[in-house]
């Protein structure tokens, strides 16, 4: 046989494979393959973000079509396709961790500043709630101070009223320079006194005052009792004319019954002969 | 051919691994954020 006899033989041979190979149905292995990498290149997530290893996934598939083409046989082809398949596989999750990453860092740095926010919020409430303290402290002190220095006007203005605290409350003597003898209109030197005490009302309202009336012993128990209920009204009648509420003032008439010093005696029924006032403790009523 | 099946696998489970890996860092970061907008949203 010629050389070209042989040639001719060979590429008829060669032909006869090609068809036989082709002919025969695709390995599964093979299509499932050309299936996951079709689907692969087609993602724009894995072909973005895995090009190479999805090229040398396409290689790998390549070398077993070429296999297939060839008739190699058939377990060849199947495993050839199996290691393309798994390529291709490989390519998709490399690209998804890659994906993961990228959002994981972007995500971190909105972590960051979300977590700068949250400080500096933290940094605004504390400075708020520091503020607000400071007011609260400055407004208690404020209050205290108020508070002693009404205390200190109260005292300043018993203290001025030559009153004594006792049982009943504040107690203030107004001697006989208020009223002359046996009458019971008061005099006007005695007013600049309950001046200060109709003073001493309107800045502390929540006093009230009982005016009780005493005489000495001269005269008799009509007379005096009649006297130092007048007397008491006198008083009585001074603050509401001075815009005390009427209801803050009780008056009443003791007589000579309650004497503070013997009757035996001028200086002593001076003593007697008397208005006490007493002032009493807040929110005590009169009546 | 088992070698190269075995060690194409073993590259696959790896790779799917730290693809887990990595979505997982995702979604603890993502809670974290809400944790965060969670607390200012308190604070106001």
């Amino acid at each position: 046989m010629s050389r070209i006899g042989i040639g001719i033989s060979l590429s008829v041979g060669a032909a006869a494979l090609v068809a036989l190979a082709c002919a025969s149905p695709t390995p599964p292995a093979l299509e499932e393959a050309r299936r996951v990498h079709s689907a692969a290149v087609a993602d724009a997530m894995v072909s973005e973000n895995a090009p190479v290893l999805l090229y040398e996934a396409k290689q790998q598939l390549d070398e077993a079509e070429a296999a297939w083409q060839r008739g190699d046989d058939p377990a060849k082809v199947s495993h050839l396709a199996y290691l393309a398949g798994k390529r291709t596989e490989i390519a998709r999750a490399v690209a998804e961790k890659r994906v993961a990453d990228a959002e994981a860092g972007a995500l971190s740095r909105e972590r960051d500043r979300t977590v700068l926010e949250a400080r500096t919020r933290e940094v605004d409430l504390a400075r708020v709630e520091a503020d607000q303290a400071r007011k609260r402290e400055a407004q208690a002190q404020a209050v205290a101070a108020s508070e002693a220095e009404r205390a200190a006007q109260l005292e300043k203005e018993l203290e001025e009223l030559q009153a004594k605290k006792t049982d009943r409350g504040i107690v203030l003597t107004l001697g006989d320079v208020l009223f002359d003898f046996a009458k019971a209109n008061l005099r006007s030197g005695a007013q600049q006194n309950l001046y200060r005490l109709v003073t001493f009302l309107r800045e502390h309202p929540d006093r009230a005052v009982l005016v009780e009336g005493h005489t000495d012993s001269i005269g008799g128990d009509d007379y005096n009792l009649t006297l130092s209920e007048r007397r008491a009204d006198s008083v009585r009648s001074f603050r509401a004319s001075n815009g005390i509420a009427p209801d803050r003032i009780v008056a009443k008439a003791f007589g000579k019954a309650q004497p503070v010093a013997s009757n035996e005696s001028d200086a002593g029924r001076q003593q007697n002969r008397r208005v006490e006032v007493v002032i009493l403790d807040p929110g005590v009523a009169a009546w | 051919m088992l070698s190269q099946k075995a060690l194409v696998e073993a590259q696959l489970a790896a790779a799917r691994a730290e693809a887990r890996g990595a979505q997982i860092n995702v979604a603890e970061i993502r809670d974290h954020i809400e944790v965060l907008r969670a607390e200012i949203e308190r604070a106001q």
